[in-house]
């Protein structure tokens, strides 16, 4: 018990260089709680975008290389119909994991409004699961400034209503048509069937949508299944995605479900929502945030272990005799060396309180203050948040503790390795 | 009053500094035996040796060749952690300047050679701690900080955590240079005193003269080679 007694009177013998040192770590804890906050809360936003908003579920089921090969030669790397009863089989099996699931198929196609004509990349779904999709609290929580025109009911979505972003109905002359229920909303769309034949069907401009995605937003039509099918002459789907009750299950699953496709001797791929191939968008973006956030962690970590280093070095000089004393009285380096441990878990300690205090008053005044703005390659602007998370103050804290720990540990074991006799001669105490 | 019993032997002892470019031979050859219970002062001019000689004995630098025996056990052989246990339990130090630790009290201070000792029950240690301070009569300091205390009674202080611990030997280091002649005097009446009733070994270097003729023997020093 003397020891840590000793320890923090130690902490208050130079008060102004244990002030610098415990505000440089409070600094440091604070900067690394918030980068990590703001790349959480990214993550969640992009993840939230790459599941439910573009509707790629946490697992994608495609053709075996269909993901590769699908626009290219369409008929060839379409699920067909027969397979699709055969993985609903395999599904039903894990009704305990998945949420939802549901069939997909993209195509290019023009989207014709009186002498207007728009190229589009059509997206088309069951409705419901697009419901489900929107409505997700995960969405709601994170991503609810993509989800447009909030007050449409998705439920009431017949076979011929389709949405458009606001960028492709400005394309086609119908600026804000959603506004205005007098307005016509017939249209048509022309694609190249999967048969080879042109076609084309009447559509409904029923409501509007966004995909979150910049280079998605002029193009992006969505529309039923039935009406794609209608459309290119099919009646199979090009992916299935499947949402999971809880995101953990989504690399367990992944490994049953190769097995049970292998098993039924389906040629079918199973990819996850942060695979490249999937979710480009969120895993360029997360790569780059983790790149940046090391490096700022490198940073703020450099100057953190500077200042202990600095501040350490100067209290063992100036502490030599002392400790040339401690020495003579029969302490072993290592009690010596645990001392300085205990100054530096104690003020490091208090660092992680108030850090963790200062951190989480920031996060509720940024959230409070509404501050918007428009990230690279995301579609409009977001709301400023950071998303504090259990863990990742957890994490932080442990690294941190263990960072300055093991700095201080290093240091005094360096500076302590000498003679007893050299530090009963030092003259600076 | 000593016994017939060798406590220290030192058999031709040697060590040397580098200054600069110049070799210092502190210590040229000594040879040395202290009994037990004696009260030794180690008289010499500034860098005759003297200091050299007590930090040898007390196992905080190592001799260049040679041998120092304490109870027969040559202690430069002993691993550091042997060293340090010995230091803890059978040797005592008393520094020029005190020594003491500003943040701690006077009953903190002379707590810490027991603060590492495993072999003690708490009351055990905190019964050594009230004797100890009781023995140098500062009882009613005992929460005091160093900085309250004069340089009298922050020796005293010393003295009573050099012999907490009840060690064979008490190492001491021109413990008066820094008192004026009076205090001093109550000083070496106070070390005298617990050598005689407590039987330990006192040994301490000093310049001073006066202090001569209040000690059981007198070793003098010169060039690092014992003259008497």
């Amino acid at each position: 018990m003397i020891l840590w007694k000793f320890a923090f009177r130690n902490i208050l013998r130079n008060k102004r260089r244990s002030l610098a040192t415990a505000l440089a770590i409070t600094s440091g804890f604070i900067g690394l709680l918030l980068l990590g906050g703001y790349i959480a809360r990214a993550q969640k936003g992009l993840k939230a975008s790459a599941i439910y908003i573009n509707l790629k579920g946490h697992l994608s089921i495609h053709k075996k290389e269909g993901i590769e090969n699908f626009l290219i030669s369409p008929k060839k790397f379409l699920i067909s119909k027969d397979e699709l009863d055969e993985i609903d089989k395999v599904l039903s099996k894990y009704k305990n994991q998945i949420d939802f699931y549901g069939p997909f198929i993209t195509g290019n196609g023009l989207l014709s409004y009186n002498e207007k004509s728009s190229p589009v990349m059509i997206t088309s779904f069951n409705p419901e699961v697009y419901y489900k999709a929107l409505h997700h609290e995960f969405v709601n929580k994170w991503a609810k400034d993509w989800i447009l025109n909030k007050d449409f009911n998705y439920l009431d979505w017949n076979m011929e209503d389709i949405s458009v972003t606001p960028s492709l109905a400005e394309h086609i002359n119908k600026i804000e048509f959603w506004k205005n229920p007098s307005s016509s909303r017939d249209v048509q769309i022309v694609a190249k069937s999967f048969e080879t034949d042109l076609n084309a069907v009447s559509a409904n401009l029923k409501t509007i949508h966004s995909t979150g995605v910049v280079f998605l937003e002029h193009t992006s039509l969505y529309i039923p299944i039935k009406l794609f099918q209608d459309l290119f002459y099919t009646d199979g789907a090009q992916y299935i995605s499947i949402f999971l009750k809880n995101e953990n299950d989504t690399a367990s699953l992944l490994t049953d479900l190769k097995k049970d496709f292998e098993a039924a001797n389906l040629k079918l791929d199973i990819f996850p929502f942060y695979s490249e191939k999937i979710s480009a968008f969120y895993v360029g973006t997360m790569s780059f945030l983790y790149v940046m956030g090391g490096f700022f962690i490198f940073l703020i970590c450099g100057a953190v272990i500077l200042t202990i280093v600095n501040s350490l070095t100067m209290g063992i000089l100036e502490r030599s005799k002392e400790l040339g004393t401690l020495r003579a009285l029969g302490f072993e380096t290592q009690t010596i060396v645990s001392i300085f441990l205990r100054e530096s878990i104690l003020l490091t300690a208090l660092c992680i309180v108030v850090g963790s205090l200062c951190a989480k008053l920031i996060e509720r005044l940024i959230f409070i203050s509404n501050i918007r703005f428009a990230p690279p390659g995301v579609q409009g602007d977001i709301q400023f948040m950071l998303s504090l998370d259990l863990w990742i103050v957890i994490t932080i804290l442990i690294s941190f503790s263990l960072l300055t720990v093991v700095t201080s540990k290093i240091v005094s074991d360096r500076l302590l390795n000498k003679k007893i006799i050299n530090l009963l001669q030092e003259t600076s105490s | 009053m000593p016994t017939d019993v060798n406590l220290i032997q030192l058999h031709n002892l040697k060590k040397s500094y580098r200054l600069g470019e110049t070799v210092v031979n502190a210590l040229n050859g000594v040879n040395l035996k202290i009994l037990e219970g004696e009260f030794t002062a180690l008289i010499g001019t500034s860098g005759s040796g003297k200091s050299t000689l007590l930090n040898m004995i007390g196992c905080l630098d190592s001799p260049d060749a040679g041998e120092v025996l304490f109870q027969e056990k040559n202690i430069h052989t002993l691993t550091e952690q042997q060293k340090s246990e010995l230091r803890n339990k059978k040797i005592g130090f008393i520094f020029q300047s005190f020594n003491l630790v500003p943040v701690l009290s006077v009953y903190e201070n002379v707590s810490l050679p027991l603060v590492i000792r495993k072999d003690l029950s708490d009351s055990e240690k905190q019964n050594r701690i009230k004797k100890a301070i009781e023995d140098v009569e500062l009882s009613l300091f005992s929460q005091h900080l160093p900085d309250q205390l004069s340089g009298g009674q922050r020796q005293r202080v010393a003295i009573a955590r050099a012999i907490v611990s009840h060690p064979k030997l008490i190492l001491a280091d021109e413990p008066t240079a820094n008192l004026d002649s009076k205090t001093a005097h109550m000083i070496i009446d106070l070390l005298l005193n617990l050598n005689r009733k407590n039987k330990v070994t006192f040994m301490f270097c000093s310049h001073d003269e006066k202090l001569i003729g209040r000690v059981d023997r007198v070793i003098r020093i010169q060039d690092g080679q014992i003259q008497q």
